[in-house]
């Protein structure tokens, strides 16, 4: 799922209003996906967790999307 | 007393189905509350109308507000009040930047602004070739 061509050693701070980078870390039902497969540091990953939460907050990001209609 | 205050960054989230005056409103309202205790508004982003990835209280939209300001520490409780009391504000989140985010920040406007000098060169340059014949 990450795309191994960005740096993620060098990213410093996660932000939770770019959702669009934030769903590349969850799966279709709007779960965190785990480092395993993220393959991303854990500083980073841990990053991301806490900023897919305060976006889930608002709304910007689901926390449960409903994949049938 | 300016060595007590922080950096913070402040999203809500207005309901979608509330006039656009009204909305204007709370913005100012908000903006008003920060800078009459001793305060300073630094930037108020508003996204606009943006649908909601989940529903609140039955509404499927709502209207973003992103801002930052610098305020001392104990007005964050009466202005999280304040929000929390309009039933009209769906949710907020308010953040003490850290060194971390204010770099962050600053990148931001930096790329920000030398993007907006970019395009009016681009701009510039188009009216200028556009003058030369329309070959670039």
């Amino acid at each position: 799922m990450a795309n191994e061509d960005i740096d993620y050693e060098h990213i410093e701070y996660v932000d939770y209003k770019d959702t669009e980078f934030l769903e590349q870390f969850i799966n279709n039902q709007g779960k965190i996906l785990p480092r395993r497969v993220n393959s991303v540091p854990a500083r980073v990953q841990r990053q991301i967790t806490t900023a897919i939460k305060r976006a889930r907050h608002l709304a910007l990001l689901p926390y449960v999307s409903e994949s049938i209609r | 007393m300016a060595s007590n205050k922080y950096q913070y960054e402040l999203t809500y989230v207005i309901s979608g189905v509330v006039q656009q005056n009204q909305v204007d409103d709370i913005v100012r309202k908000v903006n008003h509350l920060i800078e009459s205790n001793d305060g300073d508004v630094l930037e108020v982003d508003e996204w606009g109308n943006q649908r909601l990835a989940y529903e609140i209280d039955r509404k499927r939209s709502g209207y973003y507000v992103n801002m930052y300001f610098k305020a001392p520490g104990p007005l964050i409780q009466r202005l999280e009040r304040e929000l929390q009391i309009n039933d009209d504000v769906l949710r907020y989140l308010t953040l003490r930047m850290d060194a971390k985010m204010k770099r962050h920040y600053e990148k931001r406007k930096k790329r920000e602004a030398r993007e907006e000098k970019e395009e009016a060169e681009q701009a510039a340059e188009e009216e200028a070739s556009e003058e030369d014949g329309g070959d670039e």
